[in-house]
């Protein structure tokens, strides 16, 4: 009973401290969603390459959380007719990243072990781990079936751009270049534009496949 | 024609070592706080992620930036994740193509080979089934061998109790005749004890009766002698005689007395021995002197009696003459 008591507290705090923290990251819902996701990549990716990749998933949520609890406590202690806060920078969230490195690395047992933290709190988080789903439809007829319908509504330059890109092809520096040359743009533009379109597909197929 | 920089080159190469996990702390420290604090610079990263995953799977990696993919993207869920989707994508941009798979996904090492094995259900319901009867069979033979090693180990104990038994009795035994030895051992000492000390006794009567036999030396005399050198009696004493037993003969019709005195002299007059004799005498005194009393000269043995008032009567005198050897 107690135990269930502490664990309910825990995921009020952890949903209260997130709640706060998006709304530090953009007054836009929408927007603050999508900046904890590329706050939470980020994280993953710094993890990753300082070797802990069996556990940046884990190590990243953390950081976010103890981020967002520090947030709680920040603004406990702020008085009720303070102004808006400024909105977090990401190098915050470096900052604690580090800080859970150490700490990592020490092995220093957190205040509340990482077990007990939920790898989100909230649905944005819930909906990512649903992405680990797709993969389980990698080679499925679905995959394909979305693939076909959300590239089917690119305009016919980006879907050709897309797949001249991103075909498989001896000479892919070549063909790069070349497409390069008929758009006029440095093929590193070209490059930010073909994988632009890329994640806008990919996320449409995303969707695509959860919708089904 | 617009190439991209040198400049965009190398940040391109610094971005995919970092990836890669191939620069220094410091380096890596630098990039970390580039990409967080700009978005451009982190949009850049993502792509160049990207294309080293496309790299990857289609097995454009060098064997070192291959086996450092694995490690760093393979062995997180993030980048697993990331792995396949960018298959999912590229195998789909295949389809539309009509390119065979030189995106012949490259078997992703042991990890692909886990992937789709976590992937097949009845793989992992054959894969439990052989485990179990792989299971049960090894479990078998393991409980027969504990049996068979169990029964070893009480044989081999009832051989060792068997045997710790036999040592025992052998030991009683060993300390029976050690008793029994030790007893007639004690018996045999006592014996032998018991026989020195009469041996020793023997022996001492032995040379007792040695020592009387060698020690004493006996001579008679009678009165009439006169001391010349023709007639005195001549006494040869042994080196080891010890004892003189004179026996002093008396005249017929002498005074009888309760206690005779025998007196010894040199012819000088020195008297060098005497002694009173309470024994019943008849015929003959008999006495005792200790040879060392006498030196190679002539001796004179006076006897005489001695009255109820102690007065002195002589009696006779006798000559001697002793020559030591």
């Amino acid at each position: 009973m107690k135990e269930q008591i502490v664990k309910q507290n825990k995921d009020e705090l952890q949903r209260e401290s997130f709640e706060i923290l998006l709304k530090r990251l953009n007054t836009n819902q929408r927007l603050a969603e999508e900046k904890y996701l590329i706050i939470r990549n980020k994280l993953t990716i710094f993890f990753r390459t300082r070797g802990y990749s069996q556990t940046d998933l884990e190590l990243a949520d953390k950081t976010i959380d103890r981020a967002a609890r520090k947030l709680l406590e920040q603004d406990n202690n702020q008085s009720e007719n303070s102004e808006t806060q400024n909105v977090l920078s990401d190098s915050y969230f470096l900052s604690v990243a580090h800080f859970v490195l150490k700490e990592h690395q020490r092995g220093v047992k957190p205040t509340v072990a990482i077990e007990d933290l939920p790898i989100a709190t909230n649905q944005l988080a819930i909906n990512n781990n649903q992405e680990q789903k797709l993969i389980e439809y990698e080679q499925t007829e679905l995959t394909t079936k979305c693939f076909n319908e959300c590239l089917s509504n690119f305009p016919i330059e980006q879907k050709l751009l897309i797949i001249e890109y991103f075909s498989v092809e001896i000479t892919k520096a070549e063909q790069r270049q070349f497409l390069a040359d008929k758009l006029g743009i440095n093929i590193n533009a070209l490059r930010v534009k073909a994988h632009r379109l890329r994640q806008d597909l990919v996320k449409c197929v995303e969707n695509c496949v959860k919708k089904a | 024609m617009k190439n991209s920089s040198p400049e965009e080159n190398n940040e391109k190469q610094l971005m995919k070592n970092y990836l890669l996990g191939d620069l220094s702390s410091d380096e890596q420290t630098q990039i970390e706080e580039k990409y967080f604090a700009d978005d451009s610079f982190y949009q850049q990263l993502k792509i160049t992620e990207t294309e080293l995953i496309d790299a990857y799977l289609c097995n454009e990696l060098d064997v070192k930036e291959k086996k450092k993919f694995e490690e760093k993207f393979l062995s997180s869920k993030d980048g697993k994740q990331k792995v396949e989707m960018t298959r999912a994508f590229l195998k789909s941009i295949n389809k539309i193509t009509g390119e065979k798979a030189v995106l012949e996904i490259p078997v992703i090492s042991n990890y692909k080979r886990r992937f789709v094995w976590s992937e097949s259900k009845t793989l992992k319901q054959f894969a439990l089934a052989a485990s179990l009867v792989i299971l049960l069979g090894g479990g078998s033979w393991l409980m027969f061998q504990t049996i068979k090693l169990q029964n070893q180990i009480k044989i081999l104990e009832n051989q060792q109790s068997q045997q710790q038994a036999d040592f025992q009795k052998k030991e009683q035994l060993l300390q029976q005749k050690s008793d029994t030895s030790q007893k007639r051992y004690e018996q045999i000492k006592q014996e032998l004890d018991t026989e020195r000390q009469e041996r020793t006794l023997l022996e001492n009567e032995i040379s007792k009766l040695l020592q009387k036999s060698a020690q004493v030396i006996s001579m008679v005399l009678t009165t009439g002698l006169t001391r010349d050198n023709a007639t005195t009696k001549l006494l040869n004493i042994p080196p080891d005689a010890q004892i003189l037993q004179l026996k002093l003969m008396l005249e017929e019709g002498v005074e009888s007395y309760s206690t005779y005195q025998v007196t010894i002299k040199t012819v000088d007059g020195k008297q060098i021995w005497q002694q009173k004799v309470t024994d019943n005498v008849k015929k003959s005194i008999n006495v005792s002197v200790k040879t060392v009393t006498f030196s190679n000269d002539d001796y004179l043995v006076t006897v005489s009696g001695i009255n109820k008032n102690g007065e002195v009567f002589e009696l006779a005198d006798y000559y001697f003459r002793v020559a030591k050897k």
